[in-house]
Order: C-alpha cells, then structure tokens, then sequence
C-alpha cells in the first residue's frame, strides 16, 4: 500500500515543482487582483500576473500583514461575487476589527484534501476512527480537521473541546484510534483516564495523536507520547492560510511537509524582511496557491521558523520547515532582554520532576520588573522531603538564567494550581505596570 | 513500619484549610502535625494519621503531592526530662534527627516523638540496638 495520499504531487522533482508554484502563482495574482486590496495595491506598483515569470518574481510582490486584513475587513480582500462565498472563518478580534477569511466550494475541498493528505502522511487511513477534540465554531482546527478527516475516509467524531470523561468514553464506544487535540489539552485528557481507572492502551484503540495549534517543544511532544503511549505528529496550519493542512509531520517526524503546491513558503527576516539562509530561523510568510475566494500574497504569520535542510527519508519532495519557535509577536523584553516562552519551555519540559504546564509572570515589584515562571510539582517525584525541592528550584533557576541571561524566581506550585483554560494554554501573564524598567 | 503522610502546599491563605477538609469529609484523623516552610513560597506538611494509607490516597485523589514516609516513634514519660532523657539515649546511639515532633498520649501520662529522617531503616535499628522501645502501627495509629 501507498504511503502516500497523491504521489505524484507529493514527490514530484524540485525543478517541476518549481515551474508549477510560478504558474499558479502568476494565476493566484490575476485572481487576487480582482480584490479591492489587491488591485490597488499592484496598480499602484504597476504590476500584473503577466509580470510574474519565474517563482524568483514573487519579490516584486508586496506583503500582507494581519493589519491590512484588519483594515480592509470585511470584503476588501474578497476575490469572488459574495454570492459564491459559502463558508467563513474568522478571528474573536478582541483587539480592534476581527480577521475574516472567505472560501468558495473550490477553496474547501482544495483544503480538506490537504488535512486527508497531511493526516494520511502521519499514517492515519481510511476506516480509521477520529476524534477531533477541539473547539468548532469559526476556529478552524474543529471544522477543518472534520472535512480533512472525512475527506480521507475515517469516522469522525466532532467531540469538541473539553469534557474528559465524555471524550474517553466516546474513544470506549466508537473505538477511536486517531485523536486531533491541542498539546495542552493531551495533559488533562491522560489525567482523567487516571482518575475514571482507565488504561489507554487496554481499554482504547489509540493508535496516533495530532496535535497542533499551539507552538510546542519536542521535550513535551515527547511527554505526550510517554503519557499515551502512541506517536504524536505535529501539525502546523493558521485560519489565514485555511487552517490546519499547510505542514504536517510525516511518519519519519523530523519536520513538517509544507504543501508546496499549495502554498509558498518564504523564511524572511522579520526587520529587514530579506530572505535568511536555508537552515536560520526567521519569519514564514506564505502564499496561497490554490485559493480562489479570497487569495493572499506574502502574509506575514508572525511564525518563527526555518527550512530543515536536506531529504526526508519518506520520498516527499516538499521541504519541511521545523516546528514553530515561537511568534514575533510572543516575545517580551524583559530588562533588556529579548525572550521567547519556547525558550523556557524547552528547558523546563527537560526536567521530569515538573507538570507540564507552566506559566511565566512578568510582574512589577517594589517599581522594577521581573520574571516569575511557576512550575507544578510532579506527584510521582515529591519524596515528603524538602532538600530535592529546593535543589530543583535551583537547578530550574541556573538554567533559565545561563539560556537568557536574567535570573528568573522560580516558583514550585502544587499539581493542577496553574490555570487550565479549554483552547490554547496561556503561557504568558504580563501584569507589569509603566513604572518599572 | 508506621508512616506518616508528608505533603507538598504552597504558602498561601486557605491551602491547609483545604487538605484538612479533604480529610474530615473521608473521616480520616489527625493525631500529629508540623509544617515546614522553604524560603520560596512553598513547604511540606507532615501529617500523623489514624489511617495514613487511606488518607494519602484520597489527598493524592484530590490532586495533591502526597507521600507516604516511614517514621519511627518511640515512648517518653511526660515529664519535665522526658524528651532530654531519650534524646540522651538517642545521641549515644548516634541517631540523627532530621525532623522530629512530638503528642502527647495524655490517658497514659506520655508523650511519644515522632522521627523522621533519610535513612530510616538505619535509625530503626540503632533505637533496637540502645534498647528503646518503639511503637507499633496499631499504637501510633490509635493514640
């Protein structure tokens, strides 16, 4: 049998694939040019998709930014009658205009047929059963995992998010061998099968995990699998650029396909926006390929990532990227200096005396700023000692310290203290007032 | 060997309040105790109970930290002199007392000390080897 979805897309030759991307670039263009945005913004350049002849004019292009779909909310970017419209996702927009992202028919089956391969990539097959535990509504991970997954011929299950014992005893009934869920979430999931007597492997036919939406370290990806028993493939994907389906981890795990056919991927520098060598992290932007409602040319993700060199054993041709090391827009400064939370967690999920839940606090205290990082402690490592506790306060602590150069205080919670909302984990708590630095 | 249930608290308004409720509701009591705090927001409390096996189950249930840890306890005179005449004897015996408490078994004009230490099994058998008697399960559990 196959490993692969549609082999002649996935492993076609660099060069053709090359030739490919430039076409449906230059159709992308002419298509995009139909929005108001977009035809302002090429006329004011004087450019055309005739321009566009080889893959190396996408510079002339210029970029997105999730500004500019703020700004032009909520058609400016549409591409299509509104009448052809027929599914839209868009974001809370808790901070000024919300994000709208417009698909046609084509637009959705173009994007289901990216999860089923993505998830056929990972191993799952039809007559698998899969539950998608996560939020439905207008975040795409619920709707778009559910037509992928329907697409490639399993049982789905819309579970949705939360509700533990409810979701293990859907796995019991219904036999569920695949499970899409956010990293965070598996944590909680695993803690209630402990507390309802259950056992994965005995009373379940898990077989793989998804997990993706939320940027994680390979140190709790590894958790994961420990806690599940079963690999756990990570997938990559964001509502402007669809969703779920844009990068996903093939059975090799060492990276994540991006679809070259339906997007491109460029690594940039986020302040002088040049491309970076292959191999240095950077900002990806992308382009949508095969997107006929609402097109977009170079948006920058704020997603900070880099292209793996080299082959991957499974034959794909599309390169990988690594997975996602943080957001431009997720890192703080602290006395001056720059970190991003990845950073932390890669050290902390090395330590297996600690949860995997954290959460960092940025706090102003007697009129200077600092760093707390909260950490739960582990019930199967507490000996009723206190020696082992402060030891590992402090080694937690040195680490930190030598990786960014500020020495954090490192605070010991008991198990399940840290807040364990239902969508992404919060990471993150800023409380600092203007008087501090 | 007799146990005692150590657990792991943050230093914050309520949190004892909350272990000592999971208790009362299984009708688990308590005949000890002592807390110990870091310097750094958290601390250990140490519990004696009449039934420690249980009550560490449920405070584990509950979601908390919660260690079941061998002690050893012996008998002194409740007296002014008492704890001074057995630590005597403890000291020739070169036991070394990490952290201790002590409760008193007032019907027997008592009192009893409750050690704890690393290297448990070791203290056991110097307290035998000194001739001091120790308490048994069924005696601590049920001051």
């Amino acid at each position: 049998m196959s490993i692969y979805w549609q082999k002649e897309m996935e492993t076609m030759n660099r060069s053709d694939l090359a030739r490919y991307q430039a076409e449906k670039l230059r159709e992308t263009v002419r298509q995009a040019t139909k929005s108001s945005f977009y035809g302002a913004a090429l006329k004011q350049r004087g450019l055309a998709a005739e321009d566009i002849r080889s893959l190396a004019d996408i510079d002339k292009l210029p970029m997105t930014t999730k500004e500019d779909l703020r700004q032009h909310f909520p058609y400016g970017f549409l591409s299509v009658p509104r009448d052809a419209v027929i599914r839209l996702h868009c974001s809370s927009g808790t901070t000024g205009n919300p994000t709208v992202i417009f698909h046609n028919r084509h637009d959705l089956d173009s994007w289901a047929n990216l999860v089923a391969r993505s998830l056929f990539s990972a191993g799952a097959r039809p007559g698998d059963v899969f539950q998608n535990i996560c939020g439905y509504g207008l975040f795409t991970g619920g709707l778009g995992f559910q037509y992928g997954a329907e697409c490639l011929g399993a049982l789905t299950i819309p579970a949705g998010a939360g509700n533990s014992r409810r979701q293990i005893q859907l796995m019991k009934n219904f036999g569920t061998t695949v499970i899409h869920a956010i990293p965070s979430y598996l944590a909680r999931l695993h803690e209630a099968f402990r507390e309802m007597g259950a056992d994965i492997a005995r009373d379940t036919k898990l077989r793989l995990l998804v997990i993706g939406a939320e940027p994680h370290t390979e140190g709790q990806r590894r958790r994961i699998q420990d806690l599940f028993g079963v690999k756990a493939f990570n997938s990559y994907g964001l509502s402007e650029m669809n969703g779920p389906g844009v990068a996903f981890e093939c059975e090799c795990q060492n990276g994540l396909h991006l679809w070259e056919d339906a997007f491109i991927a460029e690594i940039v520098d986020p302040e002088t926006l040049e491309p970076v060598p292959e191999g240095v992290v950077g900002e990806l932007v992308m382009t949508t390929l095969d997107r006929q409602a609402m097109p977009i040319i170079r948006y920058r993700t704020r997603d900070l990532t880099r292209f793996l060199p080299g082959d991957c054993p499974c034959g794909r041709s599309h390169r990988r990227i690594d997975r996602i090391t943080g957001r431009t827009d997720d890192m703080f400064i602290i006395k001056g200096c720059n970190v991003f939370p990845m950073q932390i967690e890669k050290i902390l999920m090395a330590f297996p005396e600690i949860g995997s839940d954290y959460l960092i606090v940025l706090e102003t205290v007697n009129g200077v700023n600092e760093m707390r990082i909260k950490v739960e402690v582990s019930p199967n490592w507490f000996t009723g000692e206190m020696e082992p506790l402060e030891n590992l306060r402090r080694r937690i602590q040195e680490e930190v310290r030598d990786e960014i150069l500020l020495t954090p205080e490192v605070r010991l919670v008991e198990p399940g203290a840290l807040p364990k909302p239902e969508g992404k984990a919060v990471r993150v708590q800023d409380l600092r007032t203007r008087e501090g630095e | 060997m007799p146990c005692q249930v150590s657990i792991f608290l943050e230093n914050q308004p309520g949190h004892l309040e909350k272990v000592t409720a999971v208790l009362r509701r299984q009708l688990i009591n308590i005949r000890a105790m002592t807390l110990s705090s870091s310097s750094y927001g958290w601390g250990i409390l140490n519990l004696l109970l009449d039934k420690p096996e249980k009550g560490c189950e449920v405070l584990n249930a509950a979601g908390y930290s919660a260690v079941l840890r061998k002690i050893v306890a012996v008998r002194m005179p409740d007296r002014p002199g008492g704890l001074h005449d057995l630590l005597e004897h403890l000291a020739k015996a070169g036991v070394n007392i990490k952290n201790a408490y002590a409760t008193l078994m007032p019907k027997e004009g008592a009192a009893i000390l409750v050690i704890d230490a690393e290297n448990i099994e070791q203290v056991e058998i110097l307290i035998d080897e000194a001739g001091i008697k120790k308490l048994t399960r069924e005696e601590i559990y049920q001051i």
